[in-house]
């Protein structure tokens, strides 16, 4: 029994499942159409008349305390925008009216706030002035340039942002003093009559320009505003152009050995003002030798004078010395080298061999019977049997010079060769034959 | 009863074709996974070095005349009003950067002192207390008060400091998105060879700040204006009618790389032979500086030239004029992300094609964003609304001739967005019955009475297939001659069929399904060879909108639902059968 019953129950249900089943492609061809309509949902809003009271203007710091009334409860968003950037408030309405307070870590930025609610489509906004408190310490000036030319016609200028003690810039128009203690003249009191300049706030900052003055030396500056102090800063006030000076030489007359060295050196140099140029002055020594050839050399000054060495020229003349300090010339000085270093005629010597002339010059001898200067340039002037010259140099060694030529590159014939050395000179002939 | 073998067999068959179609699903996700991998970055870029100067600083940063204070103080050297704007557009950027990521990175690099303290201060306690900031700076009018002798201290104040913020907090829903202009007093310091900020004030509220929307009704423009709920043009009223308008071979993303004038001159004739004064075309967003990239922009319109969409939409407009056609330009089209950060870029966009256009006597309208609605479930509704009023004060600012109004996907979101009482005319799209039409329309006269109201968008597809929803020519004719008659009832702007044409192909990835792109090919009222469908002949503003009446039965002889017939019947004779059988044995 329970078999058969069981059997009939399943013939039932798979005819049932078959009729379902017929049936999806109606239920599916329904679900499609009804879902070949869509929509985009609408956002939602509740429409409020809001209103916002807020303080006209608070001090930094203090709390800041935003009345917002609708006519209607619910929940709040008010966004507050200053100088401390956007902060968003939230708070709920009851009994139509709802009160929020600014957090005093943003309080404390000065500056323009504006409230601004929004519930729906409506808005309102309101704006409270914050004002940065009375100055603080310190006040920390800004100083540029740090050295200026004390010629009564450059400054400096200073910049200083007091602020309050929260750290806001003061407010426009609050006056600050800036004082400026000048490098005393020789003999004065250093603390005597400080400058002092009055300046006021503009924009979150005060600034001045210092004028230089004419003693050269270091300036000390400092700001006040209210009851704040700044730290003193200090600016270099330096020599300007020097006035012309005059250099001098020791010895002012050199042999031309191309070795010996002059001193150069100057007397104290100074402005216009007197005074002294600072140690490390750039200074260009110019020197311009009688031939038209040139020489400069970079030095700086010390203890307000130049000092440099001069190499001597080879061949003697005449150099002009100046010095040049920023587009100040010195007053120009001349040396002297004499001739030298070989003063007496120099024997000259020949010696052909099978592949090799060599020409020998020497002794070479100075003043008081000496050898000139090792490395001292020695010339030697051959002539050809054609009567045309050729240059050639060397360089004395223990008190002789001599050259090397290749005997194949001279023609046969007679040769004269004459050898110079300051105003020693020397000469001999020699033979060249056919091999 | 079914036998064990056959039954047996049955399972095999179903187990190894759920085999093949997840072996096919594997291969597919591999593959998909692979193109992911091997479609990265170009190698090359990871060399790119980061400009000098923001590339758009010419739109965002505009110096004013210098304050007299500068006259007799350092003037300031080019180069270095270069190295300022940078650091200050950058700093702005910068502080955009941190709030996006919930941290102060990088602050340091542009602000110092007291400032750089203010604004982590904030930022942290902001981020702290649950918040999340995406904000973007737009524009500043900056004007040089001060500049140090030594040339290490600068100061100005921007007028005109742009910022939109959207802020809001994931777990109460509160959120709030604020365009804001205001004006900063700013002292920035060389340090290190860098300009920094080191203390900043805001003052207030830049004068510009919430520009309205609406156009100028001066009864002497040459311009379609609005007065009261109605389109003038001159002293005569002037009810829009036509339709959407895309080239039959040339759909979407492909009109404007493929603009043909010569197809143009056809249409415009085609249009004013049905009686039509007015056509909608839709301009996609392309970057003219190239920084979006296709993550930001999509693939839509990446093919085509800003020169060449201006190019094209002037001959278009040109040609409109000449044929007495009136033109809606609908901007942003496809741009979909309205993230603040984008929003430079989308200025960037209107700079380039606004101006051109705004005295051109063929413009009705800028439609701002086709369907901007529908990008409230990516965006928020909150910043949807938002971004609208910024590009159509952007619009606005560079167009005070023309009309502005946004092509609603839904009545319902248009009478609720505080966008449409600004606009100076309401357009929606309806897709729905004939019969509910009055009642939306109704809907929209209430919330926004006194305000011209334009049905942007109508249609039926006469894709007539073994998909539900087809519909006949006939059926497209007495729901166009329905959708007309509601809107003689509520006349206001006038109305725009959905579509002109039909088209061989829609290549639109998001129509991609095949009975998506077919249905969408159909909608139009001129067939492929160019003949009218019965619906043409309605749109006309004076047409005889009576047409035939269909039998109510008539709709199930369809394709469809003859489909749905044959297979009922089988299964019901298959039902039958198998109960025979299963009779017969017990």
């Amino acid at each position: 029994m329970s078999n058969g019953g069981c059997q009939v129950s399943r013939v039932q249900c798979r005819v049932g499942a078959a009729f379902c089943l017929s049936l999806l492609p109606f239920a599916f061809a329904f679900f499609l159409a009804a879902c070949s309509q869509s929509d985009t949902a609408a956002p939602s809003a509740s429409i409020r008349t809001l209103a916002i009271t807020a303080p006209t203007q608070v001090n930094a710091g203090d709390p800041i305390s935003v009345t917002v009334s609708a006519d209607g409860d619910g929940p709040l968003f008010l966004l507050a925008t200053g100088t401390f950037g956007s902060v968003p408030l939230t708070g709920t309405l009851a009994g139509g009216t709802a009160t929020l307070g600014l957090d005093p870590i943003y309080s404390r930025h000065a500056g323009a706030v504006e409230f601004r609610v929004r519930s729906g489509q409506d808005e309102a906004q309101a704006t409270t002035t914050i004002l940065p408190g009375p100055p603080v310490d310190p006040i920390l000036p800004l100083v540029g340039p740090r050295s200026i030319v004390a010629d009564e016609e450059h400054w400096t200028m200073l910049v200083a942002v007091p602020t309050d003690r929260y750290g806001n810039p003061l407010a426009d128009g609050f006056p600050v003093t800036i004082r400026a203690q000048h490098p005393a003249p020789d003999g004065g009191d250093s603390l005597a009559n400080p400058e002092t300049k009055e300046t006021k706030i503009e924009r979150l900052f005060a600034w001045a320009r210092i004028d230089s003055r004419t003693k050269a030396g270091r300036t000390f500056l400092s700001v006040n505003a209210g009851e704040a102090s700044s730290p003193e800063r200090d600016v270099l006030e330096v020599p300007g152009p020097p006035l012309p000076f005059r250099l001098y030489a020791e010895p002012e007359t050199a042999v031309a050995d191309g070795r010996q060295t002059v001193a150069i050196s100057s007397e104290q140099i100074r402005d216009q003002y007197d005074n002294l140029l600072l140690d490390g002055t750039s200074v260009q020594l110019l020197a311009e030798s009688s031939d038209g050839s040139r020489r400069m050399i970079p030095t700086v000054t010390q203890d307000g004078r130049i000092y440099a060495s001069l190499q001597s020229p080879g061949a003697p003349g005449t150099l002009t010395v100046q010095a040049q300090i920023v587009d100040v010339l010195s007053q120009p000085l001349t040396l002297t080298f004499t001739p030298g270093p070989a003063v007496r005629p120099i024997p000259v010597t020949v010696e052909l061999t099978d592949d090799f002339l060599v020409i020998r010059g020497g002794p070479l001898l100075g003043p008081i019977g000496q050898f000139i200067p090792d490395g001292t340039p020695v010339g030697f002037t051959i002539t050809d049997p054609d009567g045309m010259p050729s240059e050639w140099d060397a360089v004395a060694e223990f008190g002789y010079a001599h050259i090397q030529i290749r005997r194949s590159e001279l023609m046969p014939g007679e040769y004269e060769v004459e050898t110079a050395v300051g105003t020693g000179t020397g000469w001999n002939g020699f033979w060249v034959r056919l091999r | 009863m079914i036998a064990k073998s056959r039954l047996k067999l049955l399972i095999w068959a179903g187990l190894v074709v759920l085999a093949a179609l997840a072996v096919a699903g594997t291969i597919l996700l591999l593959g998909r996974v692979t193109l992911h991998f091997n479609s990265g970055a170009d190698p090359a870029s990871a060399l790119n070095l980061i400009p000098a100067l923001p590339a758009d600083i010419d739109e965002r940063l505009h110096w004013m005349a210098d304050h007299p204070n500068v006259e007799d103080a350092r003037q300031m050297e080019p180069p270095t009003r270069d190295a300022i704007s940078d650091a200050y557009l950058r700093a702005w950027a910068q502080l955009g950067i941190a709030y996006e990521l919930g941290q102060p990175y990088g602050l340091q690099t542009y602000f110092t002192g007291q400032a750089l303290a203010q604004v982590s201060r904030t930022l942290t306690e902001t981020v702290a207390a649950g918040w999340q900031v995406n904000r973007t700076n737009l524009h500043h009018e900056l004007e040089l008060y001060f500049y140090s002798d030594d040339g290490s201290i600068v100061a100005f104040t921007d007028y005109d400091s742009r910022l939109v913020q959207h802020i809001r907090r994931g777990d109460s829903g509160l959120s709030q998105l604020v365009e804001s202009a205001d004006v900063w007093q700013m002292l920035m310091l060389l340090q290190d060879g860098n300009w920094r900020i080191i203390h900043l004030r805001r003052t207030g509220e830049a004068e510009k700040a919430n520009l309205p929307l609406a156009a100028a009704s001066n009864p002497a423009s040459p311009f379609v204006r609005a007065v009261g709920s109605e389109l003038r043009r001159g002293d005569e009223p002037f009810v829009i009618a036509g339709v959407n308008y895309y080239p039959q071979e040339a759909a979407w993303a492909e009109f404007w790389p493929n603009y043909d004038h010569a197809v143009t001159a056809a249409d415009l004739a085609l249009a004013r032979r049905l009686g039509l004064n007015t056509l909608r075309v839709f301009v996609p967003f392309v970057d003219p500086k190239g920084l979006s990239g296709p993550a930001l922009t999509g693939d839509y319109g990446g093919d085509v030239t800003l020169d060449q969409i201006r190019d094209g939409l002037n001959d278009f407009l040109d040609q409109a004029a000449a044929a007495d056609v009136q033109v809606i330009v609908t901007l942003f089209d496809h741009r979909t992300d309205h993230h603040p950060a984008n929003w430079p870029a989308d200025d960037r966009y209107l700079a380039a094609i606004v101006p051109s256009f705004a005295n051109h006597p063929a413009l009705l309208a800028w439609d701002l964003k086709n369907e901007a609605d529908t990008d409230a479930g990516f965006n928020t509704a909150q910043r949807v609304d938002a971004w609208l009023l910024h590009v159509g004060r952007e619009v606005r600012r560079r167009d005070p001739n023309h009309l502005l109004t946004v092509g609603w996907f839904s009545a319902d979101y248009a009478a609720r967005s505080p966008v449409s009482a600004q606009l100076d005319f309401v357009s929606f799209h309806y897709f729905g019955t004939a019969q509910d039409l009055p009642n939306t329309w109704q809907l929209l006269a209430d919330a926004l009475p006194n305000k011209p109201v334009l049905l942007g968008e109508f249609g039926m597809s006469t894709w007539n297939s073994l998909w539900p929803d087809g519909h006949t020519e006939a059926e497209q004719a007495a729901y166009y001659a329905g959708i007309l008659s509601a809107e003689r009832r509520f006349r206001s702007a006038g109305y725009l069929a959905w579509t002109l044409h039909e088209y061989e192909n829609v290549t639109l990835p998001q129509y991609r399904l095949p009975w998506v792109s077919a249905k969408q090919a159909r909608l139009g009222v001129v067939r492929l060879d160019g003949s009218f469908k019965p619906a043409a002949l309605l749109l006309a503003p004076d047409a005889d909108l009576t047409v035939e009446p269909i039998p109510g039965w008539r709709r199930f002889v369809k394709p469809f639902w003859l489909a749905v017939l044959a297979g009922g019947v089988g299964l019901l004779a298959l039902v039958l059968w198998f109960g025979r059988r299963i009779f017969m044995r017990v």
